[in-house]
């Protein structure tokens, strides 16, 4: 498994992507965001979306509950309150992934590369973790750092 | 007057987000949903739009193919894509192939509302 911690253009294309959903939809800035040393695969919730191309692999983004709520809230335009059912935060964390993913998918395509995205695949738990990482993978891993918690976003490339 | 407007996207969570946008912008519609091309053109069979609001990338029929056969069939709706670069190769082939206007993904509340009410009159 080789981690990307070095800012290359891959990882400053995640981070755009990111940066681009929170700010424009979600209407949240993080507190700081930086290049992981390791993969942030478990949370309370975990959302992840499968792709393949000329590189198979997943992204997967988790966050705590609080974070969770306060993201879907505003991408639904709901108070935080009023997300009481699990199908909205299910969706809304899901599209956060499905842009996120889509985001990055712009970069890559310009690369000369290709990516098929799947549908996206939302877990609740204490914490759910995803087995995502393989032996012979490339991670490229965020941390995002917000009032109501903290945000991890992994790409992984299968080898 | 209230306006009719499809919206066509594969994702339900982003049919609900543009309703929402366009409902806090004060536009009153009724919302019409289909889930890609050939649901959308099963609507437009159905009924009369003033507007419709299609992603490029959904499975079936993609949003370029259905702006196309709108164009050809359904002329009175207008059509915006919604695209997720503004490349200008993107841009050109949405509005070469019929499209009235372009909204980029993601976008803010008021974004949708400045691309969709010139086109509502």
């Amino acid at each position: 498994m080789t981690i990307h911690t070095e800012t290359d253009s891959n990882t400053q294309a995640l981070l755009a992507a990111v940066n681009d959903v929170f700010e424009q939809m979600i209407g949240l800035a993080p507190n700081s965001a930086s290049v992981s040393a390791a993969p942030e695969l478990s949370g309370d919730i975990v959302g992840a979306l499968g792709f393949c191309g000329s590189r198979s692999g997943l992204c997967v983004i988790t966050a705590n509950d609080d974070l969770a709520r306060v993201m879907c809230a505003s991408l639904l335009m709901m108070e935080p309150e009023e997300l009481t059912d699990p199908a909205d935060l299910s969706d809304g964390f899901g599209e956060v992934v499905n842009m996120v993913l889509g985001g990055f998918k712009q970069h890559w395509v310009e690369q000369g590369n290709t990516m098929d995205m799947s549908v996206p695949s939302v877990s609740f738990g204490h914490p759910v973790t995803v087995a995502a990482a393989r032996k012979q993978c490339d991670l490229f891993c965020l941390s995002l750092a917000f009032d109501a918690g903290n945000l991890g976003v992994t790409l992984v490339f299968n080898n | 007057m209230g306006h009719n407007i499809l919206i066509v996207d594969d994702s339900a969570t982003m049919r609900k987000i543009i309703m929402r946008s366009l409902r806090q912008s004060g536009i009153e519609a009724a919302f019409s949903e289909a889930g890609d091309g050939v649901e959308g053109l099963a609507a437009l069979e159905g009924g009369k739009f003033d507007l419709i609001l299609s992603d490029v990338n959904m499975p079936n029929m993609n949003g370029l193919e259905f702006v196309k056969q709108v164009s050809e069939k359904h002329a009175d709706a207008p059509p915006i894509v919604m695209i997720t670069t503004e490349s200008s190769d993107a841009v050109q082939s949405a509005l070469e192939n019929g499209a009235k206007g372009y909204l980029k993904k993601p976008f803010k509340p008021e974004n949708v509302q400045e691309v969709v009410t010139p086109l509502l009159g």
